[in-house]
């Protein structure tokens, strides 16, 4: 039986890694005694599957993971026993069963970030004329990775992978945005990509917040 | 006050943030209207070592057991860190709280190696308290440091206030108590607690004496300038292992420490007597668990954690009296939850074959043998009673079960070595590759590898090689290069030590008051993380050694007469020195020493400390 879990990973949790999240998962289920599929091999190691990785330092309020049970359990009590022995930090928020036979990943559309701007000068006509100028060229991201010491840079339109950005608020120089990312094959933008975006386009940007609030699946 | 937003900032651009950021699993949050007491674990050096440490699991979650006391940790941070607290003008703080060091009522470092020493400077430095004892006041929190370098702990003796010597769970919450009750009734002052807790048997304070020297260098006498303190300090024991303090659960790190599992101490001590080894002298004698207090401690632990693997810690495991039904019982109870039993310091000589066959169906890794030495005559010299016969007897078994995998540990600079002895390294090595593949062939399986790590000899003090001169560092790659030279084959890996490292641990290890002022002055240069290879600075340390006029040679290649006083001589072990002589002496004819169990060799601790026999059949 396979389920779906919703949880969040806030306050000094945002500082622990993809990798490191992985083993406390892990952990996490096997001290609430949940038994989980294994795969086969010299090193099993339990079947489960993340819908997408959250970059260090960001907080979340809706990341997804999938498990494979070895027998059939009622969702709502496998989210109590997780929760139980899960930092208060770290917490399930939801789980529900799934019969999908795709994988997370694979069904995963749009990725809701949550954007608090603390601007300067801007008032909202300005604010929506920028984010107007933003989709309507190209917006190129350089986005520097380091493989065996070795420099490599990515170039790509960053507009492809922003469907939309809704204004929540906005009022004296404060600005809450709501942005839908896409999450394609092809990968997915950074947020702080996206705000690097809106500074480049003569957007007056003194700090900002970004936290990841929920996923959108096929 | 806390500046949670400052830190938030620079835990994004440092390497590793959750080294600093605490709250995991099984760590504890109090609220600090409860406390009476905050203690500091403070491990010199980074977390994913410190975390891999039993004995501050032990006090860390023994202390926080204490209702009104609120033990929390801090770590050396790297070096990015540290360049981002000093940018930020922010202080070193403690991982539950975020708070400063500063803001803690003791600090307690532990000391594990000699190489630690600069990060403690550098750690207080950091907190913005003052490195030495005599410039902190009241207000300051108390700097207290034990562990097995706290046996000889001259070196330091200007930074801390006051040194645990032995094992520390009983007077870690004597101390707490003591400054607990101080600190309540508005009594505390700084001199007062440490006259205090100077009478608990196991503290040494060391602004309480002097150390005078000849005109050689030599120390001349030690004076208590306070009065009625001891003259002689008495290590600490835990007497019943079984019914003293061990933790239920440890905290699960998020990052990936040394060791990621379940640690259950299952004795204290060992009785085989190499002359080499330092623990094999202080933890004397030996104190077993019983096998059903190890079973349900690493129940207990397993479920806490969810750590996939439990290991047995001592100091030489396949010497536990019931060690083949433990450990089968613990394969019996794990293998089927995937949960892996780790045998580390496990003398392969000591396994009987059901268990070889039990232990291949887990996981077929690597062999590990430390014979020490590569001649007979040299393990002679330092007891370790193993011979060529047992380990090639015992490897042709496993080989023939189909391990192929093998790790030699080796020292070279022991006392009396020669040439030959350091060749006999070699010879071991080419002898054991020889051994697998002078098989039939169709048994030989795996693909055959060696690798042969040899370490350079640091003598330590309340050994019977206490008094013996150590190789210089010429002397040390003339070695280590012979070896270079003659080892030239394929399947054998040769690693080896930089001896300037060992120069100075040995600098250390055997030092006295006068090696303070060479430690803040190193510091001072930049000396931290020595035991870090791409830290390390040699120089440096030259530079510090010849700024305050101290020779390094005198503690290192320097012979000592058994009548030396020794900086370490106020301490009692519980060994006798007329038993180190007696065994040095013996090193000398080559004589071997037998296993304790065997025959006791009345090194002292059964009369001074133990109060009783350590064996039955001893008796």
């Amino acid at each position: 039986m396979k389920v779906i879990v919703k949880y969040k990973k806030v306050g000094r949790l945002k500082f622990i890694s993809h990798l490191d999240t992985i083993r406390l998962l892990q952990r996490a289920i096997r001290r609430a005694g949940i038994k989980i599929l294994y795969s086969q091999g010299y090193n099993p190691h339990p079947k489960f599957s993340f819908a997408m990785p959250l970059s260090l330092g960001l907080e979340t309020y809706g990341d997804y993971i999938e498990i494979e049970l070895e027998d059939s359990e009622n969702p709502n009590t496998i989210k109590e026993r997780l929760n139980k022995v899960l930092p208060e930090y770290f917490q399930v928020v939801d789980t529900k069963e799934s019969e999908n036979s795709k994988t997370l990943a694979a069904r995963l559309k749009y990725v809701l970030y949550k954007i608090d701007l603390e601007l300067e000068n801007t008032d909202l006509d300005e604010f929506n004329s920028i984010k107007d100028k933003f989709f309507k060229e190209e917006q190129i991201v350089e986005r520097i990775k380091i493989k065996k010491r070795r420099k490599k840079v990515k170039r790509f339109d960053g507009r492809k992978f922003i469907e939309k950005i809704e204004v929540v608020d906005f009022k004296n120089n404060n600005a809450t945005l709501k942005v839908y990312g896409i999450f394609s094959n092809e990968g997915a933008i950074k947020m702080e990509e996206l705000v690097e975006l809106l500074k480049t386009l003569t957007l007056n940007i003194k700090d900002y917040k970004i936290v990841r609030e929920d996923m959108i699946f096929e | 006050m806390t500046d949670t937003k400052k830190i938030e900032k620079i835990l994004i651009s440092v390497e590793k943030p959750a080294r600093y950021t605490g709250g995991e699993l099984n760590s504890y949050t109090k609220d600090k209207k409860d406390i009476n007491l905050r203690f500091l674990f403070a491990f010199p050096d980074v977390y994913e070592i410190g975390m891999s440490h039993l004995g501050m699991h032990i006090l860390y979650n023994m202390l926080n057991e204490e209702e009104d006391v609120w033990c929390e940790r801090v770590f050396a941070p790297w070096t990015d860190m540290e360049e981002e607290l000093r940018n930020k003008d922010l202080e070193l703080f403690a991982i539950e709280s975020w708070d400063s060091i500063k803001d803690f009522d003791i600090i307690g470092f532990t000391l594990q190696y000699e190489m630690s020493y600069t990060n403690i400077l550098n750690m207080l430095n950091l907190g913005k308290i003052p490195i030495k004892s005599k410039d902190r006041n009241d207000s300051d929190p108390l700097i207290i440091a034990g562990g097995p370098c706290s046996y000889n702990p001259e070196p330091l003796h200007e930074f801390i206030d006051l040194f645990v010597i032995g094992e520390g769970e009983e007077v870690t919450i004597e101390i707490s108590n003591l400054l607990k009750s101080m600190k309540k009734n508005g009594s505390y002052t700084k001199d007062k607690f440490l006259k205090e807790a100077s009478k608990i048997e196991g503290i040494y304070i060391p602004s309480f004496y002097d150390e005078k020297y000849k005109e050689n260098g030599l120390i001349s006498e030690r004076v208590a300038i306070e009065d009625d303190v001891k003259s002689i300090i008495k290590k600490r024991i835990i007497k019943d292992l079984n019914n003293s303090f061990y933790p239920h659960k440890t905290i699960v790190p998020y990052i990936e420490t040394v060791h990621d599992r379940v640690i259950v101490e299952i004795f204290r001590g060992c009785t085989r007597g190499c002359r080499f080894c330092q623990a094999g002298m202080i933890y004397r004698p030996v104190r077993e668990k019983d096998k059903e207090t190890i079973i349900k401690q690493g129940q207990a632990l397993l479920e806490n954690t969810g750590h996939e693997e439990i290991s047995l810690s001592s100091l030489s495991s396949g010497d536990y009296s019931d060690i083949d039904s433990l450990v089968i019982e613990l394969l019996d109870r794990y293998e089927k939850d995937n949960i892996n039993v780790a045998l580390p310091s496990l003398r392969m000589d000591s396994l009987s074959d059901e268990l070889i066959n039990r232990i291949q169906s887990v996981r077929k890794s690597s062999i590990t043998f430390a014979p020490e030495a590569g001649t007979q005559r040299m393990r002679d010299i330092i007891n370790k009673n193993i011979s060529e016969e047992e380990i090639t007897g015992k490897l042709k078994e496993l080989f023939d079960l189909g391990w192929s995998s093998v790790k030699l540990y080796f020292m070279i600079g022991l006392p009396g070595e020669e040439k030959d002895d350091v060749l006999g390294i070699k010879e071991l090595a080419y002898k054991i590759k020889d051994l697998f593949f002078k098989r039939p062939k169709e048994e030989i399986r795996g693909n055959f590898k060696l690798t042969t790590s040899v370490s350079c000899f640091v003598p330590k003090a309340f050994t019977p090689f206490q008094w013996e001169a150590q190789n210089d560092i010429e002397e040390f790659y003339d070695k280590i290069n012979l070896l270079k030279n003659n080892i030239k084959d394929k399947k054998i890996t040769y690693n080896y030590h930089e001896p300037e490292r060992s120069y100075l641990e040995g600098v250390f290890a055997r030092g006295d008051r006068k090696l303070s002022k060479v430690l803040e002055t190193a510091w001072k240069k930049g000396c931290k993380f020595d035991g870090w290879d791409d830290k390390f600075k040699f120089n440096e340390w030259l530079e510090a050694f010849s700024d305050t006029n101290i020779d390094p040679d005198f503690y290192t290649v320097r012979k000592r007469d058994f009548d030396e006083i020794l900086p370490w001589d106020f301490i009692d072990s519980g060994v006798k020195k007329e038993f180190l002589i007696k065994e040095k002496m013996k090193s000398k004819n080559e004589d071997v020493t037998s296993d304790c169990k065997i025959l006791c060799h009345n090194c002292g601790v059964n009369t001074g400390i133990m109060k009783g026999s350590c064996y039955e059949s001893n008796s």
